[in-house]
């Protein structure tokens, strides 16, 4: 009774810890990209709110908080009050298997914890697969319960979208899963450890460099972001599947989209950039003879190649047009799939012929 | 007399009501009998020695006491003849309608509309003549008939089509719109699809609230998917009746008032009104003023331009263009507040020459800025025309071909991305621009890439331009010796008695200018903008009809949208221009 007590509660703290960094790192996001955007398109960005604008995000968040909550006429209530959960939930839930840090294990009390992974199940990145797919569905219900035409056009805008680049997403991680032998996410990095050249997208027998290309393209096309939004194109749907919403069922779906660029760069540093593993063999820090100490560099290196990829969100955003609908889908079945098809194919092979040892 | 008007003449003898050739304005008009319009007009479009292939405008004048009371006046222009015509004819009180020509220029459509909602008078064989400046239900009449009072009829208030905001609002229920409200919008009436086979079309009402719809637009979308099946624009809620305000102001006064037309090019609408004013009178304009007006006018394109270019790459997605052109155009804002004082509504040319001069400061200054220009343009290239999205999302877009363009009476950046040089600035030179070496740049297949690599062309042009006519500036006044037109310089009213009544006159009763008729033509960054004034001899105008680029544009909308798809919506209105100030007047 006392150990499940423990495990819960640790559990309970695990969950915490993660949801609150999330969350946080959610709302300096939204801070960052505005100030990164403006850089580049040589203004200041938000600069009232705190010191060079850092409590902006605060500012934003109390806003949409005493917003009045809006129902068009005519909506479907319970679909429209639905889909915003529906839509951050699978967002928020994938984070439970992802690696933040080494797989150390600490016993604590007798029992023994892994502090830098909430769950190590051995089907991870499947489930995170199966739970994102589920976060369609806000955004499909949210277009269509609005009883409004904008948004329904970008919910099935969304719907089309989804579908065929979560396909890509899957078919890109394949290679992955075939050198790394496993779908436990732990696994996957952990056999990425020992220098860069080690990593999945440079690594032997085949790099996994055309499926990370496949794999960010169709990220980027997952999260709805430039220069595939679509589902929310400002300038033609006014704000697409989420035209309706006010308040904090706004909030919600903002979040949901923020939180699902950190969940898809959590997996492309895990997958494909080694996870929390340095890019040398072991880390400064152990080799200075703290071993004790090392997993401080390699959360921190984890956290800098989600950054990185976080950074390459907002930069496709100041620099790209959006694609058109039909050029959208052709991109997506005509020239991603063949790609990603024929990485599976030419990964098997090398992984057959150079059998791990 | 002009060998045009010879042959008209002698081919339509019970047609033809009057020739005149106005020789000092080298303008043509002929009145004919309005029961004869269809021929003549025929006759004008199809005949080889007219070839009157683009429809410039239509508009109409009220003589209250003439027995027949409305004059329908049709601007023609023969691209290949490079010459205009002037084709007027009466309707009386009783029976105001006359013969649609839009069967001969596509483009005649939403003019004839105009002409039917602001004068009262009806085409036959219009296809759709609705209202189109007015409210659809607007049952106060017609506004430019010279008995509608300037003020209006009534107070705002109490019009019914006007929605109350005193009373609480009626609940909006998910009712569907009245068939018959829908049926201008549907491409094929409501009963006969029915019968065909069951379809749903869905009509999407896109503004007159959207982020894309460059102000007020609101068109309405009949889709089939996303595919666009029909486009209709809906005009006129910016209507604020410049034209009618005008028959009330003095010829000074009115030049604010075409500051809020373009309200992005307030220096070109200045430009063309004063233009045609001084042709009206006969006004020549000191060197200096012409070159200054020239640079100013180039000046203004670079920032018309440079408003387009943000506003269209920002609605197909590429927002950091957007911030970059607003950067280039804040520097020429700061050189027109330097210049005169304003940013937006600059009110800077005076008839008869500008009001201030251009200092050696100023010059140093649009140099740097001349300078630093090129690598700018360089940049947005970079972005955009290195970019595959953006080509893939501007080439095959929206095309129309030369002919149609040319049919729909379309002008400017949009004409010439056709393949078609029609430039007014090269067939009636004015300004120093004959005085410069400058190419008019063409598109070669009409869609939505050749209209962007026109006019970022033209920016390139533009610039040559502006260095060349600062190398050329003479010294001298800035403004016309003409004391019966032009009020004394503000520093002598001060001191001077003479100059205290003289100015005092001038703006108490303004000028007279001679009876008579003329329509003059400038290039604004949209396109062919023209003032069309009848002056009966008093200080105000009897009539001023603005030609305005962006309303003859919307007329092709529809012809441009179908077949695409929603995204591409976005992309026309960008690759227009429109600016709904100077559309709804």
């Amino acid at each position: 009774m006392f150990e499940l007590g423990v495990k819960v509660a640790f559990s309970l703290a695990q969950i915490g810890v993660v949801f609150g960094i999330v969350l946080l790192t959610v709302m300096f996001l939204t801070l960052a990209e505005r100030k990164v955007i403006a850089w580049m398109q040589d203004r200041m960005g938000p600069m009232e709110v705190g010191p060079y604008g850092i409590l902006q995000p605060i500012a934003d968040g109390l806003k949409l908080f005493f917003k009045e909550d809006i129902v068009p006429a005519g909506a479907n209530r319970f679909l429209f009050s639905l889909a915003p959960i529906l839509a951050l939930v699978p967002a928020l839930i994938g984070f439970a298997v992802i690696p933040f840090g080494p797989n150390l294990t600490v016993e604590l009390f007798g029992i023994q914890f892994k502090p830098f992974v909430i769950s190590d199940v051995n089907i991870g990145i499947l489930y995170i697969l199966a739970f994102t797919s589920i976060g369609a569905y806000g955004i499909i219900l949210g277009g269509w319960a609005s009883n409004s035409k904008y948004s329904l056009l970008g919910g099935l805008r969304a719907a089309a979208q989804v579908i065929s680049y979560e396909l890509n997403v899957g078919l890109a991680i394949v290679g992955v899963l075939l050198l790394a032998g496993s779908l436990s996410l732990v696994k996957i990095t952990e056999a990425q450890a020992g220098g860069f050249w080690h990593w999945y997208i440079f690594a032997f027998p085949f790099p996994q460099i055309f499926a990370f290309v496949v794999y960010v393209i169709s990220a980027v096309a997952e999260t709805n972001r430039v220069p595939f939004d679509l589902p929310e194109a400002e300038s033609e749907l006014v704000a697409g599947f989420f035209t309706e919403y006010s308040g904090m069922r706004f909030a919600f779906f903002f979040i949901a989209e923020y939180a699902n660029m950190i969940l898809v760069s959590c997996i492309a540093a895990a997958l494909f950039l080694g996870g929390w593993n340095a890019p040398y063999p072991g880390t400064l820090i152990g080799h200075l003879g703290f071993p004790h100490f090392a997993w401080i560099e390699q959360v921190v290196w984890f956290a800098a190649k989600v950054y990185c990829f976080l950074f390459l969100f907002f930069w496709l955003r100041a620099t790209l047009p959006r694609l058109r609908y039909d050029q959208l889908m052709r991109f997506g079945w005509k020239v991603m799939l063949p790609i990603a098809l024929g990485n599976i194919l030419v990964t098997s092979i090398a992984a057959y012929l150079f059998p791990k040892s | 007399m002009h060998p045009l008007l010879e042959t008209l003449k002698a081919k339509f003898l019970d047609a033809v009501l009057s020739a005149n050739e106005d020789r000092p304005r080298a303008e043509l008009s002929v009145r004919v009998a309005a029961d004869r319009i269809l021929d003549v007009a025929t006759f004008l479009h199809d005949d080889p020695t007219a070839a009157f292939d683009h429809i410039t405008d239509i508009c109409s004048a009220d003589y209250p006491e003439d027995p027949d009371r409305f004059e329908v006046i049709y601007h023609l222009l023969s691209l290949p003849h490079r010459t205009r015509i002037r084709i007027k004819a009466r309707v009386p009180e009783e029976d105001p309608s006359i013969a649609s020509v839009t069967g001969i220029w596509k483009g005649a459509n939403f003019m004839e509309r105009e002409v039917y909602d602001l004068m009262g008078i009806r085409f036959t064989g219009h296809p759709d003549l609705r209202r189109i400046l007015m409210p659809e239900d607007y049952d106060e009449g017609h506004p430019l008939r010279k008995d509608f009072p300037t003020e209006g009829r009534g107070w705002r208030s109490q019009f019914e089509f006007i929605p109350r905001l005193d009373e609480p609002a009626s609940a909006m229920t998910e009712g569907e719109v009245p068939e018959d409200e829908k049926r201008a919008f549907l491409s094929v009436d409501g009963a006969s699809r029915a019968t065909a086979y069951r379809k749903e079309e869905l009509l999407l009402n896109m503004g007159p609230q959207h982020p894309a719809t460059h102000g007020v637009l609101r068109v309405v979308l009949e889709l089939d998917g996303e595919r666009i099946v029909k486009a209709t624009p809906d005009l006129g809620y910016l209507h604020r009746g410049v034209e009618k305000l005008s028959e009330g102001l003095a010829y000074m006064q009115i030049i604010p008032h075409t500051d809020r037309l373009d309200y992005i090019c307030s220096m070109t609408n200045n430009y063309a009104y004063v233009r045609a004013v001084e042709k009206l009178l006969g006004l020549t304009v000191p060197e200096r003023a012409e070159y200054i007006r020239t640079i100013v006018a180039e000046m203004q394109r670079i920032i018309g331009h440079l408003f387009w270019l943000g506003t269209q790459a920002l609605d197909i997605g590429a927002m950091t263009v957007f911030f970059w052109t607003f950067r280039e155009r804040e520097v020429l804002l700061d050189l027109f507040e330097a210049l005169c004082g304003a940013r937006l509504t600059l009110n800077y040319y005076r008839i008869g020459g500008v009001d201030s001069d251009f200092t050696p400061d100023l010059v140093s200054r649009t140099h740097a800025f001349l300078d630093t220009f090129p690598d700018h343009i360089r940049e947005y290239d970079e972005l955009l025309q290195a970019n595959r999205i953006w080509i893939a999302r501007t080439t095959k877009v929206a095309v129309i071909s030369a002919a149609d363009a040319i049919n729909f009476g379309l002008t400017g950046p949009v004409l010439r991305g056709s393949g078609v040089a029609y430039d007014v600035r090269k067939l009636e030179p004015y300004g120093a621009y004959d005085k410069v070496e400058w190419e008019v740049p063409v598109g070669k297949n009409g869609d939505t890439y050749d209209r962007y690599w026109v006019r970022m062309e033209e920016m390139r042009q533009s610039c040559r331009i502006i260095r060349q006519c600062l190398a050329q500036m003479p010294e001298g006044p800035i403004i016309a010796d003409a004391p019966q037109i032009i009020p004394p310089p503000k520093e002598k009213v001060m001191r001077d008695m003479e100059s205290l009544i003289h100015h005092f006159i001038i703006f108490t009763q303004g000028f007279k200018p001679p009876k008579g008729e003329t329509y003059c033509a400038t290039e604004a960054p949209k396109g062919e903008l023209g003032f069309f004034i009848i002056s009966d001899g008093s200080p105000r105008p009897y009539r001023l009809k603005i030609r305005a680029p962006s309303f003859v544009h919307m007329g092709a909308f529809d012809h441009m949208a179908r077949g695409y798809l929603i995204s591409d919506i976005i992309t026309i209105f960008g690759t227009y221009d429109i600016v709904m100030g100077e559309c709804d007047r």
